[in-house]
């Protein structure tokens, strides 16, 4: 049934591609190579393949929002190189990791997107209730998206991208670090969804997701290797599946079976060794594998055909097992979990777990994202001190030992962590030498794993450049060197194909045969099967632990017969649920019921308005998003407040020039009435801090200690040649010249005290001496002449200049690293508004704080303020323009936050101290460095703010700096607009 | 144990120089900064503007023009021919000091009676201004001195001379501190960013379920920090030498242990700012929150016996203040050891506590 308005000229494909290409790198791989693909209506079209394969730069490609490098691409009939906003008004948009705003709450996320949209009035609310209640949502409505658990940030994620009635979902690896239970929800709501004509691209890749598309476009490095429905892939290896019984030994009789040339690929499956064997190989080799000495026939699954496909699984054995010592299988648990619990404050996230693991043994820790499972595991790897019991390592406790205990573990991270920059060999000499191997014993370590892994040609090879395969080698190789006792695999395999997970189990198959304890997680049912045991812990407690088979028995029943890993999991847990009364938020079984009606609604002519060039609507929208995303960041507070109050107490009491006590030293090299009567005069004065003495090396050693500034001799024949007319009486004035400005302020007093000293003098003993000049100084502007009254007007420069350029520095860093981005660009959403919506609240945010800071200047500091609040305002707001004009430029340029915040400071801050003009005097410099600070905003914003707080409204000074200032940021913006495009590259 | 610090030592070294991010970190910004700021960090004041409203005309008045014109301190002379324009040079700050010559300055001059001179600065660079003045007032006294008889009236000869600094050049003074600020930097920013950084990549996982100790993991990234430093630190302080050629007196080891010192206590810092930041970027604000307090608190900007008394004690917790004092007394003063040692047995205690801090954090956060 086709209710969806065909807007695509009546053809019947929704996408076409043909021989699309696009390379990153000019001499690198391409990223996809050559691609033909078709996507119809109606229908979910799965996009396979594993990380890297090229899933995501098609989809993206699609939404416009990258270029190719050459090809034909299609959607709707338009091109998306020349019409993105045409087909942006017609495609929901589901990026990795969602789209989300993490900071927003479920129904503020619906309404930025609806706006940016343009869905609007009753339409909006009748839509925001549909979707909140199919999603389930509706009681969460309140709540933050961080907040919410995997599966529903996925919903959310789902209901903004169909919030707006699109033709075409793009769903980018949506169930990606999910649970299988929610996994199950989403796909239910999207079949519905398909039913009403919507197309859906749907990638992942979960070959088991695979089966149940309508299609799937197979991609494997860049190129199609398949297009059609998945049924057709599947009877490629129809008649050639079969399993084998085998009670014991499975993984060995597994190893041993692939050995043979009939054997394609072979998995172990619950009770039995599942294999696919080449087309018209003969049987009969394979069968003395089986107990029974039997080849069932069994049904072909959609995997199987993928990697028949692919090529099968290349024949090597586990090369790294064969340098591995064999252990003997002692008793004793390797692994030891007793009571071990977990408190978060009031939050239990594990609670009394217990088991323990044999040596040789593979154990699955399994369940839901956030039940406890991650907390678990980390205590037994030595990550996470229990609140309560006790883990053990072969017997050592990690709250003793920790050190000797961890030397007994391997451990390979989700995403390999594994040092970038450095080389393949560097990375080797690094782990061996952490775990304790020097000398022969390192040397012959790292050679067994180049040796075992292949490594030859990639020693030099940064680890960041290597292919998938071999980063996980890596991972692994490091993990290995120190012959651990037990490993433990976060995740190991998950973006990874197919033959390169087989390839992975069969190296840990080798392993677990020397005796090797193995401890995994995963989320990959399939991967369960290999596990000898497995726990699953949900909401913080073990609720089962027995053998994969032995779980499955636990839950068979008449209408599951034959259940799958994936289904035994749910059906424990649900049975968990109801024998404790919970409410299943888990498991939805009313999905049907509750999406079905809603559903008729969803779909229409597609809801927003044309596509304006700019719309005041989005821009509010995004505007409010930035704003709550502020209020909600302390690092925000942190530079628009704390920060500034911080300079400004330091600027205002910290930095004086005003040298009001200086301290001297007078050496009394005589003792009569005359020096005497100096030294008191000098005494007197209200500037210096006198210490005399007849010491003279004394007084020296002090100034050289940097406790003394200036140093006054006073020589032995002083009052003898006071009087006399052609030798006077000479006084030293020796300054330190280490503290320049100091030594210059030193010297000036010293030499007035004098001065008056010998008026005085003479009008005492009736020899006046006229003083014919007499000059009368004013001041203008600052009659008290502290420093502080103009420092503090140039150090809210500082600080402004901080804000613009740090915080946008810090923005945009933000928007890229949570993926949000991409969600943006693939809205009708104008670059004019992308960047003011940026700006506007920074911009706010500023101003804001300039408030704040002549608040604090005027009344704590006493600063006065003599010109208006409105001129104040002017010149602040053009610098903040600027500034923050300056601050997203190098952030759109550098996409890295790291390098942003360099240049920010650069750029931006120490100019701004030293080429304003705010303390140091720029016609003192040379003149090349003060034709630099022409090119500084910050020195018109200086010399602007010292004249309005001090002098008034000069307007021939305000007036130029604005212009100049209002030039800049024109200039920025511009350049800025010029560089933003709604592409990713 | 030393075998696991020395194996993170040369992983921090290698990962540091091999990050193009950090290269550019390390070098540009102080090379930068040495050659910049080193001729703008003065506060100096020369080729200072003068305005003056001659409505005198007299012999007096002409020389004391010529001679302020021909001092080296102002750059030119702007003449005004009434008040308001006078007004409007220093309004527009077109000028720094307007003096006013009053009708009959040099028939008063000359008939020994008092001559009134009017000078008006402007305000808004009070600090710049006073000084200005000064030179004005030399000019004038000199001018005096050479004109009065001094018969009986008391008269002294002032000599003025400038230790460790003879001719007050501002680099002599601007260029050792700078040296200083740089190092202190790359120190904050090796050390503050290499946490983040390793946190963000997912190694520091890596690292804490290795045998390594969390007092080996500090050792591990002190030291490359502290040699780095001190390698750039001797790098400047032979550029200071060789290309800017000020002189340099003092004690080699002397200065390097105190060097040492003050770059261990701020590594503790940077330390703690690393465990606390979770991201790199919370780590850069926690850098600048640390950096310019430091900064301004430690006798860079401004002297510190300029504070006001309540504020000057906590420059005691400040290392920089007491590595300032030793650098400037190394490199103009022949500063003796005692002294030197004086200024750095501060800096081993709060090295101590910054140190201990670190560890305890790292500690805390990995429970």
């Amino acid at each position: 049934m086709n209710t969806v308005n065909q807007s695509n000229h009546g053809a019947k494909w929704l996408v076409e591609v043909t021989g699309l290409v696009k390379t990153f790198r000019p001499n690198g791989p391409p990223a996809l190579d050559h691609l033909d693909a078709r996507v119809p209506a109606s229908a979910i079209t799965g996009l396979v393949g594993p990380d890297g394969a090229g899933k995501t730069t098609l989809m993206r490609m699609l939404a416009g929002l990258l270029l190719p490098t050459s090809g034909n691409i299609r959607v709707f009939g338009f091109d998306p190189t020349t019409q993105p906003e045409e087909i942006r008004s017609r495609i929901g948009y589901m990026p990795q990791r969602f789209g989300l705003y993490e900071d927003l709450s479920v129904i503020q996320n619906l309404r930025l997107y609806a706006e940016l949209r343009g869905v609007i009035g009753n339409e909006r609310d009748a839509s925001f209730e549909r979707l909140l209640t199919f999603t389930d949502l509706k009681r969460f409505q309140g709540r933050k998206a961080g907040a919410l658990s995997g599966g529903m940030k996925q919903k959310l994620g789902l209901a903004c991208a169909l919030v707006s009635r699109p033709e075409l979902l793009l769903l980018d690896e949506p169930s990606v670090g999910v649970d299988p239970i929610s996994r199950r929800d989403l796909w239910k709501i999207v079949q519905e969804l398909v039913a009403l004509g919507i197309g859906v691209i749907w990638s992942t890749a979960y070959l088991d997701e695979a089966e149940l598309c309508d299609a799937v476009i197979l991609l494997h490095e860049g190129k199609t290797i398949f297009d059609g429905p998945p049924k057709e892939l599947t009877d490629r290896v129809r008649s050639r599946t079969f399993q084998l019984r085998v009670a014991n030994n499975r993984r060995k009789i597994l190893a041993e079976a692939l050995r043979s040339p009939e054997v394609v690929d072979g998995v172990v499956q619950g009770d039995y060794v599942r294999l696919v064997l080449k087309d018209g190989g003969a049987r009969g080799g394979i069968e003395r594998f089986a107990d029974d000495r039997r080849l069932r026939p069994v049904a072909p699954r959609f995997e199987d055909a993928f990697v028949d496909t692919l090529g099968g699984l290349p024949k090597e054995d586990s090369l790294v097992a064969g340098t591995m010592p064999h252990r003997q299988r002692e008793g004793g648990a390797v692994i030891e979990a007793k009571g071990l619990t977990k408190r978060f404050g009031n939050f239990v996230a594990t609670d009394q777990v217990s088991f323990s693991v044999k040596r040789g043994e593979i154990f699955g820790l399994l369940g839901p994202n956030g039940a406890g499972k991650s907390t678990t595991f980390k205590m037994l790897c030595g990550l996470l001190e229990p609140s309560a019991g006790t883990a053990r390592i072969a017997g050592i406790d990690f709250r003793r030992s920790a050190s000797a205990a961890r030397s007994r573990i391997g451990y390979m991270a989700q995403k390999f962590s594994l040092y970038g920059d450095l080389t393949v060999k560097q990375n080797l000499d690094f782990f061996s030498g952490v775990y304790g191997l020097s000398g022969q014993q390192r040397t012959s370590a790292i050679d067994r794993m180049i040796d075992a892994f292949g490594f030859d040609r990639y020693l030099g090879t940064p680890s960041g450049q290597l292919p998938l395969g071999f980063k996980q080698r890596l991972a692994m190789a490091c993990a290995l060197m120190h012959e651990p006792d037990v490993l433990f695999l976060d995740e190991p395999t998950s973006g990874v194909d197919p033959i390169t997970r087989r390839q992975f189990w069969l190296q840990i198959n080798g392993l677990v045969d020397k005796g090797v304890t193995v401890m995994v997680t995963t989320h990959f049912m399939d991967e369960a099967e290999y596990c000898d045991r497995i726990g699953l812990v949900y909401r913080g407690k073990l609720i089962a632990l027995d053998t994969p088979d032995g779980l499955k028995r636990g839950v068979r029943s008449p209408d599951l017969p034959e259940p799958t890993m994936e289904q035994t999991f749910i059906r424990i847990i649900q049975q968990f649920d109801t024998a404790n009364e919970h409410s299943s938020n888990q498991i939805d079984t009313q999905i049907e019921q509750r999406v079905q009606p809603q559903m008729q609604t969803l779909t229409g002519p597609p809801m927003n308005s044309s596509a304006k060039k700019f719309s005041g609507r989005r821009l509010g929208a995004l505007v409010r998003k930035e704003l709550i995303q502020i209020v909600n960041d302390p690092s925000s507070i942190l530079i628009a407040f704390i920060l500034p109050v911080m300079l400004l107490f330091l600027f205002g009491y910290a930095v004086s020039l005003d040298s009001t006590r200086i301290r001297v030293g007078v050496v009394m090299e005589e003792r009569t009435a005359e020096s005497e009567s100096l030294l008191v005069s000098l005494r007197n004065s209200p500037y210096l801090d006198v210490t005399a003495s007849f010491d003279r090396g004394f007084l020296e050693r002090e100034m050289v200690a940097g406790r003394l500034r200036a140093l006054l001799v006073i020589s032995i024949d002083f009052s003898r040649r006071l009087y006399s007319t052609d030798n006077p009486a000479p006084l030293q004035i020796i300054a330190d010249g280490s503290e320049p400005n100091t030594a210059t302020f030193a010297e000036n007093y010293l030499e007035a005290v004098v001065s008056l000293w010998l008026q005085q003098r003479g009008m005492e003993t009736g020899t006046p001496v006229k003083n014919l000049i007499d000059v009368e100084t004013r001041n203008w502007f600052n009659p008290s002449l502290e420093s502080k009254n103009y420092l503090v007007p140039g150090s809210i420069a500082i600080i402004m200049t901080m804000i613009g350029t740090l915080l946008t520095a810090l923005v945009v860093a933000r928007e890229w690293e949570r993926g949000t981005m991409e969600a943006m660009m693939a809205t009708p959403v104008a670059i004019q508004e992308l960047v003011l919506g940026k700006l506007i609240p920074y911009f706010l945010l500023g101003l804001g704080s300039m408030l704040f800071c002549t608040v604090v200047a005027v009344s704590i500091f006493h600063t006065p303020l003599r010109g208006s609040i409105f001129s104040l305002f002017l010149v602040t707001s053009l610098f903040l323009a600027s500034g923050l004009g300056l601050g997203l430029l190098v952030s759109t340029l550098s996409k890295s936050q790291f390098v942003a915040g360099q240049f920010a400071i650069i750029l931006g801050f120490l100019p701004g101290f030293q080429l304003s003009g705010f303390l140091f005097e720029i016609s003192s410099m040379p003149n090349i460095v003060q034709l630099l600070t022409w090119f500084f905003p910050a020195r018109y914003f200086v010399q602007a703010l010292q004249t309005i707080f001090l002098a008034g409204d000069i307007w021939r000074i305000i007036l130029f700096n604005s212009l100049v200032l209002a030039g800049f940021a024109t200039l920025f913006f511009v350049l800025t607009a010029r560089v933003t495009h709604k592409r990713l590259a | 144990m030393w075998l696991r610090i020395v194996t993170l030592i040369q992983k921090e070294v290698l990962a540091t120089l091999r990050d193009p991010r950090n290269r550019i970190a390390l070098i540009m910004p102080p090379i930068l900064q040495l050659f910049l700021f080193s001729f703008t960090g003065t506060l100096e004041v020369k080729h200072v503007a003068l305005g003056i409203w001659n409505r005198d005309y007299g012999q007096v008045s002409n020389e004391l023009i010529e001679r302020l014109s021909a001092s080296p301190n102002f750059g030119h002379v702007e003449f005004a021919h009434s008040r308001e324009e006078l007004q409007q040079m220093i309004d527009d700050q077109r000028v720094m000091l307007a003096i006013t010559f009053l009708p009959d300055f040099s028939r008063d001059f000359m008939e020994q009676h008092v001559a009134p001179l009017q000078m008006i600065a402007d305000g808004r660079k009070s600090n710049s201004a006073q000084i200005a003045q000064g030179y004005v007032t030399q000019i004038v006294n000199q001018f005096i001195s050479e004109q009065t008889p001094t018969g009986n009236s008391p008269n002294v000869q002032v000599i003025k001379r400038t230790w460790f600094n003879p001719n007050l050049d501002y680099i002599w003074f601007t260029l050792p501190s700078l040296a200083v600020m740089i190092t202190l930097q790359i120190c904050l920013n090796v050390t503050a960013m290499s946490v983040a950084r390793e946190r963000e990549m997912g190694t520091f996982e890596q690292l804490l379920v290795s045998p390594m100790r969390p007092l080996e993991i500090i050792a591990g990234k002190s030291i490359p920090a502290l040699i780095l430093a001190l390698i750039e630190v001797t790098i400047f302080i032979l550029i200071t030498i060789f290309i800017f050629r000020i002189p340099f007196h003092g004690s080699v080891p002397f200065l390097y242990l105190s060097l040492t010192v003050f770059i261990i206590a701020m590594i503790g810092i940077g330390l703690s700012i690393s465990s606390i930041a979770v991201t790199q970027q919370q780590a850069m604000l926690g850098i600048m929150t640390v950096l310019l307090p430091a900064t301004l608190l430690s006798g860079y900007a401004a002297p510190i016996e300029n504070m006001p008394d309540w504020l000057q004690p906590f420059t005691y917790a400040n290392p920089l203040r007491y590595i300032m004092v030793v650098i400037k007394g190394v490199f103009l003063k022949n500063m003796p050891p005692i002294e030197i040692l004086n200024n750095t047995w501060p800096m081993a205690i709060i090295a101590l506590f910054t140190l201990s801090l670190a560890a305890w954090l790292f500690r805390r956060r990995l429970a």
